[in-house]
């Protein structure tokens, strides 16, 4: 629909009616023997003079509203696409387009054998579809490899095979984002395929934006990029490639989970110190590097190792997760694995003092300690002996690349002191009951959830209220939500882990002390987190 | 051509139809209404245009002939024509809650109205006219206006019967409407809020919108704080010639421009010349800490977020000289409680300690050769740790009735994160007053100082008195 009037059903009784009064008023009033009730004036004339008027009227007003982002939201039909783009041109404002996930799977044969996966082959993990845009090939060696698209088979010390090809998701959006290890299914039969595994968190996909959430980025779209104000260095922020749908929490002088800045004579905070708590609507990354750790003797359960992640290694890493000796299977993990944060200072470093105040930022580092018995006829040297490990660790995504951009010479304010954090993760997990399951479209409710919660920047708090909502514009009639369970797991940067539960509302308890409040903690969601079960059962 | 004119539609009919046609009378007629339509294009068009930029935007919609149809039966019956606590009464007036204005015929006005020029019973050649101010009195707060004499006794105006009922339409002349446009096209994106009247938002959505796309100066700052206060600031170097009091109200005249202040503000004296970027009442001081301390300020309580560790009470430290006494934990002066005072110097101890200082030390290179014997401890906070990193803002009740005053919720949001801001709201003792009403800032006068809307009578003043700081 566009803003003219092209139906007199677009123009309302009460519109005609006011420009029916005026003119046959008028009429009447200058001319008060000719009768503007009823017949050839008042049909012939007065009532599609009126019925212009009034239409001219709406148009005018269809122009007005048209011009803005919040009526364009409250009324759809004023929402052509060509409006709408000059509309959020005034606001510098692009709406994000959708993407499709992508990422690596691995494939595990039983046997050692030529494999061969055609394009368009679909794996499915859950409701969600992935498909080989190209054709791959697992071969017993690097003789066999012919093209690029070929894989040599590599042996696991169970007796598989295994071989990675890339696929995407079939669906535009975050849905598509698995995480390491998450199982597919292939959806013919291969022979000797006996498992598949995503064998790295996928990346890449994003949700479509929509019209409500273009309007809640009008003010940051004409907003300087530039090191002024909240506004001016969240769109700064933005204005980094591939950083166009992050939330900034701007933690300065006078903010409660500001630490950096009362490290001064005397015993009273002094500004000029500045957190940026960044945050993506994707879950945090889990990504896994290759590292050497020394072998520091027989501990009491085995070999004991000490390794070192450096800050440019893993940067801003809330949580060491894992880790595995390379030559291990991929499912084995180390004992009793210690990660220590660290800050050890560097020159041109901001103002840090301590590992909590170096949390979830490039100028942190780990140091792991862990218990991993040698390899058969492996002889180890205490202090000497050295070997890789892979290393999995849960970190936010951009931290390094943000924080770079920051403190590049044409970006960086004088006198600047910033540090990025990644934001404080809270992972949720929601649990729905309902009256029955039937009909009960669960990939899309879950999407939906995500999406919200995931979009939600540092709302402080996640809602089963807005939840519930999301959920009752999804259910078929009959079907009823009848509870919501809500849970969240805090990593702290003092390197608590929390779990808080609620039915109504879920809040990280507020700890200034330990920068975790509502300014710096994120709540992320993931599908899988979602669980749908029906009330009562067992 | 003007087709806002009768005579142009003629002459675009030609002699025919306007001259020598028997009808020509009903040509005539329908030329009128034709141009009464065109004149409300333009204002339509003239109004959509100003939305082209925010800083032309008009708050309100203007309609030349607002039909406006009332019936007898809703004299006296809407909400804004009883007594209520805001209606500007004195006590002893012989009124009580509830009781309906003497004298007084109140209807409902239309919704969204923010002013016209006048009523009538005519479109064309008017034989009865009521002037807002004169004859009637449009209430905008309570929507309502009131006649001083029924419209429906009045012999111009002829009712027609509804039932038992009499129905009339007047005509509200040069109507301004506020369809909350200012909102609709920029409020959403710039920190503005529904409800709130167009003309009293713009200027509050103006100061956002240019801090959010320029960035944050010290002009533009005071222009965010003006609109949220409601204390204006003059724009360019200005002398006061005179200042007066109407509607309750201090109107300051300078030799470049006039400014309303809100109840219980008071302005400058005639004569002082105010350099560019000065508020136009004291309600509202901005001090950027320096060497040089301002008098208004008592002191500064340093409140738990802003202690660094080691001190666990807030902090008082006053704008006076206060004498420095010898402990055994070293030279002390008072800044807080006892408590509060020995945990300050202890920490300050421990702290200098580290870079080998004592306390002596600092208060020795203050004090000459010496520590002093008395300090002002606004003043050592204010040169030892504040300077350059702190912007305080002062506000008395007065500069805080405005319905913008929410934005000052947001002002850490447009101030550099380095900087520290604080806000201090001063009570002064036998000064402050302020009125218990809603905010008074009534519709269609904040963009024309001299379209005030009339009172009946005084408002009702609270006046209260608070022991001052120490």
């Amino acid at each position: 629909m566009s803003t003219l009037v092209d139906s007199w059903a677009d123009v309302s009784q009460a519109e005609f009616d006011a420009a029916l009064a005026v003119v046959s008023t008028v009429v009447t009033e200058m001319q008060p023997a000719t009768e503007t009730r009823l017949g050839a004036v008042h049909d012939l004339v007065l009532r599609p003079y009126a019925a212009l008027f009034a239409a001219n009227r709406v148009e005018q007003s269809r122009m007005l509203q048209s011009g803005s982002l919040l009526a364009i939201t409250r009324d759809p039909d004023l929402a052509d696409p060509d409006t709408v783009d000059q509309v959020y041109s005034n606001y510098n404002v692009v709406r994000q387009t959708g993407a499709k996930a992508s990422g690596q799977i691995t494939l595990v044969l039983s046997r050692a054998a030529s494999t061969v996966i055609p394009a368009g082959f679909v794996f499915t993990s859950g409701d969600r579809r992935f498909v080989t845009l190209t054709s791959f090939a697992g071969r017993l060696s690097s003789n066999s490899v012919l093209s690029s698209t070929d894989r040599v088979l590599v042996q696991q010390l169970d007796g598989t095979w295994t071989f990675e090809i890339e696929v995407e998701a079939v669906d535009v959006g975050v849905s598509g984002l698995l995480r390491r290890g998450d199982p597919l299914q292939a959806s013919r039969a291969v022979l000797n395929l006996v498992r598949v595994a995503a064998a790295d968190d996928f990346s890449g996909g994003r949700d479509v934006e929509t019209t409500a959430e273009l309007v809640q980025r009008a003010q940051l779209g004409v907003a300087a990029q530039t090191w002024s104000n909240t506004s001016n260095i969240t769109k700064l922020v933005q204005s980094f490639p591939d950083r166009d749908d992050f939330a900034v929490s701007v933690i300065g002088a006078g903010n409660a989970e500001q630490l950096r800045d009362k490290h001064s004579v005397l015993p009273l905070v002094h500004g000029n110190r500045v957190d940026l708590w960044v945050r993506s609507p994707r879950p945090p990354l889990i990504q896994t590097i290759e590292l050497s750790a020394v072998y520091t003797g027989t501990g009491v359960n085995g070999a004991a190792w000490r390794l070192v992640v450096a800050r440019d290694k893993l940067p801003g890493a809330y949580s060491i997760v894992a880790a595995s000796r390379r030559e291990r299977p991929i499912t084995s993990t180390v004992t009793n694995l210690v990660a220590t944060r660290k800050y050890v200072a560097a020159v041109g470093d901001p103002d840090i003092a301590n590992a909590l105040e170096a949390a979830f930022s490039i100028y942190q580092s780990f140091e792991l300690t862990f218990t991993d018995p040698p390899l058969q006829g492996e002889d180890l040297v205490a202090d000497v002996s050295t070997a890789t490990f892979a290393v999995t660790a849960m970190l936010p995504e951009g931290v390094a690349d943000i924080q770079a951009g920051l403190d590049a010479a044409d970006v960086r304010p004088p006198v600047g002191d910033v540090v990025v954090r990644g934001a404080v993760p809270c992972a949720v997990s929601i649990e729905l009951y309902f009256t029955t399951l039937t009909g009960v479209p669960r990939a899309d409710i879950s999407s939906a959830i995500v999406r919200e919660i995931n979009t939600s920047a540092f709302a402080g708090a996640v809602y089963a209220s807005r939840i519930a909502r999301i959920v009752s514009d999804y259910l078929p009639d009959g079907v009823d939500l009848v509870r919501i369970r809500l849970a969240g797991i805090v990593t702290r940067p003092d390197g608590q882990v929390r779990l808080t539960r609620d039915r109504d509302i879920l809040a990280v308890e507020s700890d200034a002390a330990a920068m975790t409040t509502d300014k710096t903690v994120a709540y992320v969601c993931e599908t899988t987190a979602i669980s749908y079960s029906i009330e009562g059962a067992v | 051509m003007n087709l806002t004119e009768v005579g142009s539609a003629l002459a675009l009919m030609g002699p025919y139809w306007s001259q020598t046609y028997d009808g020509r009378e009903q040509v005539l007629a329908l030329a009128g209404a034709a141009s009464v339509a065109a004149q409300q294009r333009q204002l339509d068009t003239t109004f959509r245009t100003s939305y082209t930029s925010r800083q032309t935007a008009q708050p309100y919609r203007r309609v030349q002939f607002l039909p406006w149809t009332v019936r007898a039966s809703s004299v006296n019956q809407s909400l804004g024509s009883v007594i209520t606590h805001d209606s500007g009464l004195r006590y002893n007036q012989g009124y009580r809650y509830g009781d309906v204005f003497r004298d007084q015929y109140a209807l409902a006005a239309p919704a969204g109205l923010r002013g016209f020029t006048g009523i009538t019973n005519r479109i064309t050649d008017a034989s009865r006219c009521w002037i807002d101010g004169v004859d009637c009195l449009f209430d905008a707060q309570h929507g309502v206006i009131r006649f001083k004499e029924n419209p429906f006794g009045d012999p111009a105006v002829i009712p027609r019967a509804i039932g038992d009922d009499q129905e009339i339409t007047l005509w509200l002349v040069d109507a301004e409407l506020d369809l909350g446009d200012i909102y609709e096209q920029f409020g959403f994106a710039f920190e503005g809020r529904p409800g709130i009247d167009g003309a009293i938002q713009k200027p509050a959505v103006l100061a956002v919108a240019d801090i959010v796309v320029g960035g944050t100066n010290l002009h533009k700052l005071k222009n965010l704080i003006a609109a949220a206060t409601g204390i204006p600031k003059t724009e360019q170097d200005e002398t006061v010639e005179t200042v007066f009091t109407r509607g309750g109200r201090q109107v300051v005249v300078t030799d470049k421009s006039v400014y309303r202040l809100p109840a219980g503000a008071a302005g400058p004296a005639a004569g002082a010349v105010l350099p560019a970027g000065t508020f136009l009442s004291d309600a509202v001081q901005l001090w950027e800490v320096s060497r040089t301390i301002p008098d208004w300020i008592r002191g500064l309580r340093i409140g738990q977020d802003l202690l660094g560790g080691g001190v666990s009470q807030p902090l008082f430290f006053a704008n006076r000289e206060v004498p420095v006494v010898t402990t055994a934990d070293g030279p002390q002066f008072h800044v807080g409680t006892p408590d509060a005072t020995a945990g300050f110097f202890r920490e300050f101890a421990r702290r200098l300690a580290d870079v080998d200082l004592t306390v002596t030390d600092v208060l020795e290179s203050l004090g000459g050769a010496a520590v002093p014997t008395g300090i002002n401890p606004f003043e050592f906070l204010s040169q030892q740790w504040l300077r350059g990193s702190l912007l305080l803002l002062q506000l008395t009740p007065a500069a805080m009735q405005s319905h913008n005053v929410y934005l000052l919720n947001h002002l850490r949001k447009f101030i550099s994160p380095h900087t520290l801001l604080m806000t201090v709201l001063a009570l002064q003792p036998q000064r402050t007053s302020f009125t218990i009403a809603a905010p008074t800032v009534s519709a269609g006068t904040a963009a024309n100082p001299n379209r005030a809307p009339l009172t009946l009578s005084p408002r009702f003043s609270a006046r209260y008195t608070r022991t001052p700081c120490p």
